[in-house]
């Protein structure tokens, strides 16, 4: 049932768009796609036409349809949108007057890119179709449709979103993935999911107690937590689509922070039990529990580097709370420190594109965003606020961040892309903590 | 007497720190902290939890025993007021053999929240570790970190967060009044029942509009960036 998106103009093995001309042809030879690379980041004015209905019928789910897509290119931080709709709407009168695109109307109102859509419905199957116009290159940059159970129409729109991404950017989007969290949206902190985009949450059981910083399985089937169901800090691995709860670890003392290895075989967490917070890792059902420090101080928050070998944790052995290394086979005498700028740096998440980890700083009283390269120990400061940015965790992508940062009295999670760091707010309304991104997401 | 178990203590510890180092490379000198932390027995294994032990707040009586610990920011030292609250506690505990306590860890909300989880353990531990320098069987000492996350004090002031910084006790008195609360599953093989996923936002539904019987409409789809 959980299949990819039906792709019904191309067959699915088809990877490459295949970009279908308004214009004539020779206005689009030796065009290349907008290259991200290095400190360079888009700033693309988007107009996102409400989507279409091919037949006549309500009008209201193409709006939807538009407004889901719109932010999940907003997510990424490349695009910025055409505020005001009354010029979309105006422009796209024009063309539907004249039967093409008006470049120069839609340039006129400061649209770098004009994406439009389609929809039918018919029986249980919805037909979706869009089209993005690149208005500085005068082409279609992207044509596509698919048709799906109506049910997972937002699969396609989605879809949509990360292929306009990857054909305007060449980077991957992140409309199909996932953010795990902590809110206290029922009282206590729980664990919920939901889209990147801030839509859908979805509660993980509704066990006792407190539960608290999530991580994900790296085939995005799975949440490990740290949860208080049965009176102390346990850690618990959820499969909600298997409908099945594991108890990973349930030693005297505290069990917690879980990070799954990148080949999702161990999970490295801290224990207790020997009497003092040290790291160990075992296999996700509980069994050979290795022991990986060997310290008298406080060595927490595990995060495996993205070839498993690496574990960067946090620990006060200095004095003060910084980022460490270990082996992933744990030894002591490799150990080394990462972050040697400022009193108190906490939260490491190693980046699974390379080698830079970011982590939380407190500089000048508050907390901020930073990233630390791992091989040569040069620090980039990502926010700069009086806010209190906490908990960064990399999107799948190694690019884009979600934190939580607290403003005006709530918590709430920001993404940002990391290369050029404007935060797009993800959450409002509750108190939203300790995000974890998900992996690609196939489903 | 007590300094002389200290004085043991110490000497063991070295002998510990000495014979690690001894195992692997030769290791820098100990910081103060470690020192410290050697002195105070933190590497005293932690017991299992008897199966069902319950721990409730201690009696009015009892309270004026079993006062929290306060610690300095970011600290899990034990201060001097602290020192002379666990003397009296280990007295009220070498008074009763039958008691359990629960060491509860609790920071204040200006370290990170991950950090604070593991920082209230070792204030946990810290108490433990001087309460079994104490001669407190350690069997008897469960703890318990909960971060940041239960503050007594609610305000951003240092009034409030010296409040917060705390580790507090609760008490299982043992014999009759070790009621079963929460009988944990079996530990580590255990896969529990899943509760439902709670869907809190449903996603916004497409209306159904009228089946027109149209099928392939796929040649249609391509006409139309055709034309």
């Amino acid at each position: 049932m959980m299949g990819k998106l039906n792709n019904i103009f191309f067959p699915r093995a088809a990877g490459v768009l295949l970009g279908i001309l308004l214009l004539p042809a020779g206005s689009v030879r030796g065009q290349t796609r907008i290259k991200v690379s290095g400190e360079y980041a888009p700033q693309l004015t988007t107009a996102v036409v409400d989507f279409e209905p091919r037949e006549a019928g309500e009008r209201e789910p193409g709006a939807v349809m538009a407004d889901l897509l719109l932010d999940n290119l907003l997510l990424t931080g490349f695009f910025t949108p055409v505020e005001n709709r009354q010029f979309i709407a105006d422009a796209e009168a024009t063309d539907r007057r004249t039967g093409k695109v008006n470049l120069a109307g839609w340039r006129a109102i400061g649209a770098d890119v004009v994406i439009k859509g389609s929809f039918s419905i018919a029986r249980e199957i919805v037909t979706i179709e869009c089209r993005a116009i690149s208005v500085s290159q005068g082409r279609q940059v992207y044509s596509k449709g698919y048709r799906e159970d109506r049910a997972r129409w937002r699969k396609i729109i989605q879809t949509m979103a990360d292929e306009i991404v990857f054909a305007l950017t060449g980077e991957r989007g992140l409309a199909r993935t996932e953010i795990a969290f902590t809110s206290t949206r029922d009282g206590e902190k729980k664990i919920y999911t939901m889209e990147a985009s801030g839509r859908n949450w979805r509660k993980l059981g509704s066990g006792r107690g407190l539960a608290l910083y999530p991580a994900w399985t790296p085939d995005g089937r799975s949440v490990a937590y740290t949860g208080y169901a049965y009176g102390f800090p346990w850690i618990f691995l959820d499969s909600p689509a298997a409908g099945k709860r594991r108890v990973l670890s349930s030693r005297p003392g505290l069990n917690a922070f879980p990070a799954i290895s990148p080949d999702g075989r161990w999970a490295a967490f801290s224990l207790s039990k020997d009497g003092n917070n040290e790291l160990y890792k075992s296999r996700l059902d509980g069994s050979e529990l290795t022991r990986l420090t060997s310290h008298r101080a406080n060595d927490c928050s595990p995060t495996w580097s993205p070839d498993g070998r690496r574990i960067a944790f946090t620990s006060d052995r200095g004095g003060s709370p910084q980022i460490y290394l270990i082996s992933a086979e744990g030894t002591e005498r490799e150990v080394r420190r990462l972050t040697r700028q400022g009193r108190y740096n906490t939260s490491p998440d190693w980046s699974p594109r390379g080698d830079l980890v970011a982590y939380t700083s407190r500089l000048n009283g508050y907390f901020e965003i930073c990233v630390v390269d791992v091989n040569s120990g040069e620090v980039t400061r990502l926010t700069k606020n009086r806010y209190h940015d906490e908990d960064p965790s990399w999107a799948p992508n190694g690019r884009h961040l979600v934190y939580s940062s607290r403003r005006g009295g709530r918590t709430s999670l920001f993404v940002l892309d990391s290369l050029n760091p404007r935060p797009v707010q993800v959450t409002s309304g509750q108190d939203c903590y300790s995000p974890a991104w998900s992996p690609f997401l196939s489903r | 007497m007590r300094k002389n178990l200290t004085w043991l203590m110490a000497l063991l510890a070295v002998g510990v720190v000495f014979a690690a180092g001894c195992a692997s490379k030769p290791k820098p000198t100990a910081t103060p902290d470690e020192q410290m932390a050697a002195l105070e027995g933190w590497d005293i294994p932690l017991d299992p939890l008897t199966e069902g032990i319950a721990f409730g707040e201690p009696t009015e009586e009892d309270a004026l025993i079993l006062r929290p610990i306060y610690f300095d920011f970011d600290k899990s030292e034990i201060r001097d007021d602290g020192r002379l609250v666990l003397e009296d506690i280990a007295a009220w505990m070498l008074e009763r053999p039958e008691a359990q306590l629960k060491i509860e860890g609790h920071c204040d909300e200006r370290g990170t929240k991950e950090y604070n989880l593991a920082l209230g353990e070792r204030r946990a531990l810290s108490v433990r570790s001087n309460l079994t320098g104490l001669n407190v069987n350690p069997q008897r000492l469960h703890t318990i970190s909960y971060g940041e996350e239960m503050p007594v004090c609610p305000e951003a002031t240092e009034e409030c967060w010296s409040q917060n910084r705390r580790a507090e006790f609760l008490v299982n008195y043992g014999g009759e009044a070790a009621a079963a609360q929460v009988a944990p599953p079996a530990p580590e093989e255990a896969i529990l029942e899943y509760e439902e996923i709670v869907v809190i936002e449903e996603p916004v539904e497409l209306p159904a509009e009228e089946d027109t019987g149209t099928t392939g409409r796929r040649g249609r789809s391509i006409d139309r960036y055709h034309q």
